[in-house]
């Protein structure tokens, strides 16, 4: 490729963008109702499984704390392809028709961004201090109220778990090309799509989309530092 | 503020640790406006008998009495955990100012949020007014405990357990800590501190306990009047 056809690219790009192209805006707005639903099912679960492993003693438990480190590094694609021998036609959940849908999609994100958030929360309960749950209890805080003010004691560090789950499925592409199908205004989103278009020669939507995830992470890492700047000082 | 007294007694408390035997046969009767400070050895179990009491840690065999019988210990404890309020040696406030730390205490008998005009009394009461609007990690160890008892005094409990409550405080701070522990015992709350250094606390204390081998004694040096529980049944008898 010439720098010239590069340039022209992303030129092609940042018209693509900013003149608001159907096509790619509809391919940004399917990830990031797939990723926000995913996110939005999965937070709190993953902050009381979080807190839970922090805070209680049970059986199993140090088993479970493995078994989510081990999930974080499991790649999209494995997750895809669990989910897809599962709402396939033929498997135990194909009778749910799920298969090449924004809800399998969702699915597979959910199990993604799970295990991330999980650790990470755990490690954000387990860097406050026992007495705060402690003092808690002993100042009249019912569980659920105790639960809250330890999630604000430890609200930046959780907030980090957040914007690396949000982070780790944005930009996956295994689970959502096995799950969904890549199908335009349907299925198609941010990743499948720059691995589609760039596989035809279509550089300059890739590019374009390539830009937005960018931004994007370049605006989470932000915010994150912000947010751990803040807890650092306090 | 006004309290009604209180009488409590935690009998046959048994704790271990794995192999090792923290607490044996410890009994303790709290009352209110009675203050017990039960001293010991570094690691010798006052913390955990704290705990214990306060509904922090199970005993693994114990039974408490209100007056209204003997229960067993899991019952025992849901009643009196309402009622009972433990400091930390080093005591842990929320992040924020101190005023939002008072703002997170509930009354003990109905579990409400308490009124601001409260929080402001407490404040004034452990001089702590000119400190309301400061971030809790700008303060100091003095001013920490302070706040403490301020979050004790609006909670009102009936029995207040302090742990070391002034370790690690100059002089002036600690003055200032018993003139508070002193004024709530005043007001009828039955407190129970444990140290490792009882010198400091002469002026509140009405009964001097001590943990040695896993069990709670007299003092050696404390007037006669004074029997342990666990012989008073052997003294009626």
């Amino acid at each position: 490729m010439t720098d010239s056809s590069l340039l022209s690219s992303l030129l092609d790009a940042l018209q693509l963008l900013l003149l608001g192209d159907g096509k790619l805006w509809s391919i940004i707005l399917v990830s990031f109702k797939v990723s926000s639903l995913a996110m939005l099912v999965a937070a709190l679960p993953a902050v009381i499984c979080g807190f839970l492993l922090a805070y209680m003693r049970f059986p199993g438990r140090r088993l479970l704390i493995s078994l989510f480190n081990t999930l974080l590094a499991v790649p999209a694609v494995v997750v895809g392809l669990t989910f897809y021998i599962l709402l396939s036609r033929h498997g135990p959940l194909g009778d749910w028709k799920l298969l090449f849908t924004q809800t399998a999609m969702v699915l597979g994100q959910i199990a993604l961004c799970f295990p991330i958030m999980v650790a990470m929360s755990h490690a954000a309960f387990q860097a406050i201090d026992l007495r705060a749950w402690e003092t808690a209890r002993t100042i009249g805080a019912g569980t659920v109220q105790a639960f809250m003010m330890i999630v604000s004691e430890a609200r930046y560090a959780i907030l980090g778990a957040f914007v690396a789950g949000f982070g780790r499925i944005i930009a996956e592409v295994g689970a959502s090309m096995m799950l969904g199908g890549n199908i335009l205004h349907y299925t198609r989103n941010i990743p499948t799509a720059i691995a589609l278009e760039t596989s035809k020669g279509e550089l300059s939507q890739g590019i374009a989309l390539g830009i937005v995830l960018v931004t994007l992470s370049f605006l989470l890492v932000s915010v994150l530092h912000y947010f751990q700047g803040r807890g650092q000082i306090q | 503020m006004s309290y009604k007294p209180t009488n409590i007694q935690y009998s046959n408390i048994h704790k271990r640790w794995k192999r090792h035997i923290v607490l044996k046969e410890v009994d303790i009767h709290v009352q209110g406006g009675h203050c017990i400070l039960i001293s010991g050895k570094n690691g010798s179990g006052k913390s955990t008998l704290l705990r214990i009491m306060a509904g922090l840690v199970k005993p693994d065999q114990g039974t408490i009495e209100l007056g209204l019988g003997t229960l067993p210990w899991k019952q025992g404890v849901k009643i009196t955990q309402q009622q009972v309020m433990y400091l930390h040696q080093t005591p842990y406030l929320f992040s924020g100012t101190v005023e939002k730390n008072l703002r997170y205490v509930q009354a003990a008998h109905n579990n409400l949020p308490i009124e601001m005009e409260d929080i402001n009394k407490a404040m004034a009461w452990a001089n702590i007014r000119h400190l309301s609007h400061k971030p809790v990690h700008q303060l100091s160890g003095g001013e920490r405990q302070r706040v403490a008892l301020a979050r004790a005094r609006l909670r009102s409990p009936k029995v207040l357990l302090l742990d070391e409550p002034t370790a690690n405080l100059d002089k002036d701070s600690r003055a200032r800590v018993m003139e508070l522990l002193s004024s709530l015992r005043k007001q009828g709350v039955a407190i129970v501190i444990a140290s490792h250094d009882p010198i400091h606390f002469s002026s509140v204390i009405d009964q001097r306990l001590r943990l040695i081998h896993a069990r709670l004694e007299p003092e050696p040096s404390q007037p006669d009047n004074i029997i342990p529980l666990h012989e008073r049944g052997a003294s009626h008898s």
